[in-house]
């Protein structure tokens, strides 16, 4: 019992630092939307520093505690002042997240030179000596750790909760323009939330100091340990954070005391990868009460490197080639044993690119996969005689099948969270690689065969050169080719804005955990093929610091770009080399450069070289862009299309497209809604509504705001679940299917705010409405079969049609970004009707709109019908909603109070009373 | 008096505003009109600091702004009420408000709380909801109501009418005569012309970030060449032949596979 009630003291104090550690993250998540990977360092370093004051200085307690405080919040203000301000309201978040990890590689690098590699400790506050009690034996520091984490928990939530300051650093966090325009001063709040994480880990390492050593390698784990515990307690709750990392402790602790150290972390982390799965927003997490049609904030902007003219891009290709095939005549043959481990890890972190790059999604964990990948061929090679290649592909295997797993339990999350689990991941494989004996511990496995291919051994630098460079080629050539295809326009498309991406149908759960499983084969092969060249694998080679070390090589490089990240990987593994004497300054330099590079030059060595170039080239004046839109607001829209003109044969107004669904049956509603029923918390946002859509109308669905218009969108699509009710479309039931589903039976639609992908092309943006419209899997895509190429080719002819009808054919290739929002929306149009929708609901199509452009939009929304469309709009604009729609529907408080022709509703009195109001009337008069 | 002279600014390498001046009087409402991307928003951006004019002056009641900070122009008494209500929405209404009254002593802000309260009852009512959960019209009036929490002298309003019920549009705009009537300069952007014509006092077109059209809000809708490009006729009954072409070309572009 005593035994138990030890361990569960020791559980308690760990956990209590845990959660020092979780609170500091949760308020930083809370006020700038930033995982805080450098909180362990803050904590590492408040030790360090409070060991010179007391030991080296010969300070006493309290004095070194102020003056260790002074320093560490010196150091992160400058730290803030100088690259993370700028850089929230700049960089996107993945792109900070990896800022974070370079600012504690930093941190890890400066420790290692000041403080070298030895542990240091404190003396405990009060006298070694425990109080016993009831054969329990409680160290007093104990009651120092327990009660600096009562304290921080309890001023930080009174200050976030309760006061003027409070509010601002919340609403800081929550819409950092919105908060600049209340008068809050948002800069002095984001220092202000990394200070008190500066104070917090000062406390922390102060208060934990007497009864542990830290060094610089402590950094690293304290982050690691935070992170998990905020993780399991919820981001941005504090009082989650505090119980996460009480967890944390006491389920270490006792799995320790009872099973084995070695589990401790594994048990951890298999109950944060269970809470993740199964309740993202953390034990006492909240969910956050935004609505799924209202547009997600993404902090900063999504880096879209510009694309080289593909003439450019074949001569640069094929010099390289050139170049790379003479090399190892070339070069002296000593040197070719890095060109090749260079390859090894080029292979790495072109899936990394994939990921991260293309589509934002930060794995932390990267070399985890290397390590699964290379521990197969080193296992199965040497205890089982499994021929090398056959090794190399169950690695592979195995990797993707890690890979699926993992996306499937963060999947329908936000990128952090992938972040995360990786972390855990790549620290759970190392922990297992330096635990178990088949992986021969820490000491690694030796006398692993060279890869073999039929008779042939890759046993010599010069064939291994070869092998490993044509599988690099290939891998970018498949890459490049699938990011430009339709599969890879989701990958591009989900970088920044998921939820976008998903509710315009595309399967974006599906698309991240493929580009994650893509990502870990490569990462694998890549891992096998360093066994199998070493003939030699240990832990420390594929560990969870070799991750970063990868981020860090492809934000040099360029992220996004394919082949930039392959100059970062040159340039991080030939340094080292140059600079053998200044070894000791390797880790910080890496720190130095991955925030640096994020904070001055985001595009990366190869991104800023392809901006230089491409503007170069592209020297040519962009034709009117006012032009274009007065052509679209004003004139025919003939005049403004090179398409078939005005004098010739139009094509007769038959329905271009009509989709098998319609086909169900002469007489059957496009869309029937059946005595839908939804309460939110009680109160009913919609009631008992039915109506029905004739098919080949124009619906118009109006009345107040709050009455209930967008959330029958939301239940029509299957964002919300009906409490009651069905929707059926062309007589079938939607039932529970997801929204994915529903847009691939003919059910479209569009959002209040205009929702373009920003960092996409206009060309882009609509053929991303066809995506499901594209039958080529991956790998056709990858390789260009014809058929894919052909289906590309359709999609493309189709897409620009509809931009030229628009009038943005001459601005297909700027960004969207850059388009006013009345161009914005109509994009939206064209992208809606890109995949052969039958129905299509548009919300608000008109706001934002003035009123000339209201009536070319009428004229839109009727040729939309006319060719062979179901269309339900929900609209303000009464000269829009009375002019083109053949049937209105009325809601009223979650109510149909009127449905019918646009007159009969217009001189309802019900109606006049609801909605209308004396605003009407008077511009009736 | 809200003053902008020779105002020139823009967003990396794009300029938008092209030395712009114009001035807000007191209890006078001011709207621009002029059709998307013509800069409108932007001269609301930074007048409230939320952009910095890469020339110009900004002076309010005859003293000169810096620009570029959001808290000077809020305690110069100049609110900026965003597009797209943008409340914070994982706060409560009160909080809000509250957050409206950031830069002012805290003394006030439970009188500045009732004054506003009493032009927006309907928040009243609603001071413990998270502000995420109002119908759109609600949101529009605690964006308004949180930017006077700080008793401005002057109100910039972007598109305060954007995807709101006619009764709601015409209760916001009586909110915003009766700013004006309170002595409140009122710099009005609004996609509905007619509307924000017919309220103000003085108007302006904006056509690629130059005013080239300055009159009363009368003068303006009366000038035929503004209605035509920018106002509309007033119906949107189909102009059959250009419906034709429209649905002749979507057709035509549908059909290529």
């Amino acid at each position: 019992m005593s035994e138990f009630g030890n361990i569960l003291v020791g559980g308690v104090i760990t956990g209590a630092i845990y959660a020092l550690l979780a609170v500091g993250y949760s308020l930083i998540f809370s006020v700038s939307g930033v995982l805080n990977l450098a909180q362990g360092a803050f904590v590492a370093l408040g030790a360090l520093v409070m060991y010179s004051f007391t030991h080296s200085a010969g300070l006493p307690l309290p004095v070194a505690f102020i003056a260790s405080l002074a320093v560490v919040c010196a150091a992160v203000g400058i730290i803030e002042w100088t690259v993370i301000r700028p850089a929230v309201t700049r960089i996107s978040h993945s792109s900070l997240l990896m800022m974070m990890g370079g600012l504690l590689t930093a941190f890890e690098g400066a420790a290692f030179l000041i403080w070298g590699s030895t542990p240091v400790s404190l003396s405990p506050f009060t006298g070694a000596k425990p109080i016993a009690f009831a054969g329990l034996s409680i160290p007093t520091q104990a009651f120092w750790v327990i009660g600096a984490m009562l304290a921080a928990v309890a001023v930080l939530s009174l200050v976030l909760m309760r006061t003027r300051l409070g509010r601002g650093l919340r609403a800081t966090s929550e819409n950092i323009t919105a908060a600049r325009l209340m008068g809050v001063p948002v800069d002095r709040m984001i220092m202000l939330s990394f200070a008190a994480a500066a104070l917090l880990g000062v406390i922390g390492g102060a208060v934990i100091a007497p009864l542990t050593s830290l060094d610089y390698s402590s950094m690293a784990s304290y982050t690691n340990e935070g992170l998990i515990a905020v993780s399991l307690g919820g981001l941005g709750s504090v009082y989650g954070a505090a119980a996460g990392g009480l967890v944390l402790g006491i389920v270490e602790a006792v799995v320790s005391g009872y099973v084995s150290s070695l589990f401790s972390t594994t048990i951890s982390l298999i109950i944060l990868i269970a809470i993740i799965s199964l309740r993202p927003q953390g034990l006492l997490g909240r969910v956050r009460g935004a609505r799924m049609d209202v547009a997600e904030r993404t902090a900063g902007r999504v880096y879209a490197p510009p694309r080289l003219p593909r003439r450019v891009m074949l001569g640069g290709s094929a010099a390289v080639v050139i170049v790379m095939v003479f090399l190892p005549g070339i070069i002296p043959s000593g040197d070719l044993r890095a060109v090749n481990i260079t390859g090894i890890f080029c292979l790495t972190i072109v899936g990394l690119d994939l990921l991260s790059g293309i589509a934002g999604q930060v794995s932390l964990g990267q070399a985890g996969f290397m390590a699964i990948g290379g521990y197969t061929t080193a296992i199965l090679t040497t205890h089982y005689q499994v021929p090398t290649l056959l090794a190399l592909v169950a690695g592979c295997a195995g990797s993707a099948l890690v890979a699926v797993v993992l996306g499937l339990v963060c999947g329908r999350l936000r990128g952090m969270y992938l972040a995360i689990t990786t972390l855990a991941f790549g620290i759970l494989v190392e922990g297992v690689a330096n635990g178990l004996g088949i992986t021969g511990g820490p000491s690694g496995i030796g006398g692993i065969p060279p890869l073999t291919v039929g008779s042939f051994q890759f046993d010599t630098d010069n064939s291994f050169f070869y092998l490993i460079w044509i599988v690099v080629g290939l891998a970018l050539v498949l890459s490049a080719n699938l990011v430009r295809s339709n599969r890879g326009r989701i990958l591009r498309a989900m970088h920044g804005d998921q939820v976008g991406a998903r509710s315009l149908g595309l399967r974006v759960t599906r698309a991240k955990i493929a580009v994650f499983a893509i990502s870990a084969c490569l990462a694998s092969v890549a891992g096998s093929l360093y066994a199998d060249y070493f003939r030699y694998l240990s832990p420390d080679q594929v560990g969870s610091a070799e991750s970063l070390q990868l981020i860090t090589m492809l934000v040099i490089g360029g992220m996004g770009t394919l082949f930039g990240p392959l100059i970062g990987v040159t340039l991080l593994t030939y340094l080292p080399i140059a600079f053998q004497p200044l070894a000791n300054y390797s880790t910080l330099v890496t720190g130095l450069l991955l925030v640096a590079f994020l904070r001055y030059l985001p595009a990366g060595l190869w991104g800023g070289v392809l901006e230089i170039v491409t503007r170069g080239l592209s020297r040519l004046p962009r034709g009117g862009r006012v032009a274009a839109l007065a052509g679209l607001a004003g004139g025919p829209p003939a005049a403004a299309s090179p398409g078939p003109a005005p004098g010739e044969a139009v094509p007769a107004p038959v329905p271009a497209t009509v989709p098998a669904t319609v086909a169900a049956g002469e007489g059957v509603p496009a869309l029937r809604v059946q005595g839908v029923s939804k309460s939110f918390g009680g109160v009913a946002a919609v009631r008992d509504v039915s109506f029905e859509v004739p098919a080949g109308s124009l619906t118009a669905l109006i009345g107040p705001n709050g009455a209930g218009k967008s959330t029958l969108f939301n239940l029509v699509t299957n964002l919300y679940q009906p409490d009651s009710g069905e929707v059926r479309l062309h007589g079938r039931p939607l039932g529970r299917l997801g929204p994915e589903r529903i847009t691939s039976l003919g059910l479209f639609r569009t959002f209040q705010t205009a929702r373009v992908f920003p960092q996409l092309s206009v060309l882009d943006n609509v053929l991303v409405g066809g995506y499901r419209l594209g039958r080529a899997g991956y790998l056709a895509q990858a390789l260009r079969l014809p058929r894919s190429v052909r289906e590309e080719r359709g999609l493309e002819a189709r897409a620009r049609r509809l931009l030229d009808i628009i009038g943005l054919a001459d601005r297909a290739e700027e960004r969207a970004a850059v388009l006013p929002l009345a161009a914005q929306k109509y994009l939206e149009l064209a992208r809606s009707l890109m995949s052969e929708p039958s129905v299509v609901l548009y919300d608000e199509p008109g706001a934002g709109m003035n009123d000339a452009e209201t009536e070319e939009l009428g004229t839109i929304l009727r040729a939309i019908r006319d060719t062979g469309h179901t269309v339900v709009v929900v609209e303000h604009n009464m000269t829009l909603v009375m002019g083109v729609s053949d049937q209105v529907v009325v809601m009223d408080a979650g109510r149909v109070i009127a449905a019918g022709p646009p007159q009969a509703v217009r001189s309802d009195p019900q109606v006049i009373r609801a909605y209308f109001g004396t605003a009407e009337a008077s511009t009736d008069a | 008096m809200l003053e902008l002279t020779d105002v020139h600014a823009g967003y990396e390498n794009r300029d938008v505003l092209h030395g712009l001046s114009f001035s807000v009087p007191p209890a006078t409402i001011v709207a621009v009109v002029g059709v998307n991307g013509a800069g409108k928003s932007t001269i609301l951006k930074v007048i409230s600091g939320l952009l910095k004019a890469r020339r110009g002056t900004l002076s309010v009641d005859g003293r000169g702004l810096r620009g570029g900070s959001a808290s000077e122009a809020v305690r110069a008494g100049v609110v900026h009420v965003p597009e797209g209500r943008q409340v914070f929405p994982n706060m409560t209404v009160r909080e809000n408000l509250m957050l409206g009254g950031y830069a002012i002593a805290s003394s006030k802000v439970a009188g500045r709380l009732a004054e506003v309260l009493a032009i927006f009852p309907e928040l009243a009512t609603r001071l413990a909801a998270y502000a995420g959960s109002l119908s759109g019209g609600q949101q529009q009036m605690l964006a308004i109501g949180r930017g006077l929490m700080s008793d401005p002298g002057y109100v910039l309003l972007d598109e305060p009418s954007r995807g709101l019920a006619p009764q709601v549009i015409s209760r916001i705009f009586e909110v915003i005569v009766s700013l004006r009537d309170a002595g409140k300069g009122v710099l009005l952007v609004e996609q509905n012309g007619q509307l924000a014509l017919g309220v103000a006092q003085q108007a302006f077109l904006l056509e690629s970030g130059t005013i080239t059209l300055t009159g009363t809000g009368a003068e303006l809708l009366a000038n035929s060449e503004v209605v035509d490009r920018y106002l509309g006729v007033g119906t949107a009954a189909p102009d059959s032949a250009r419906q034709q072409d429209w649905t002749g070309l979507l057709s035509a572009a549908l059909a290529a596979r």
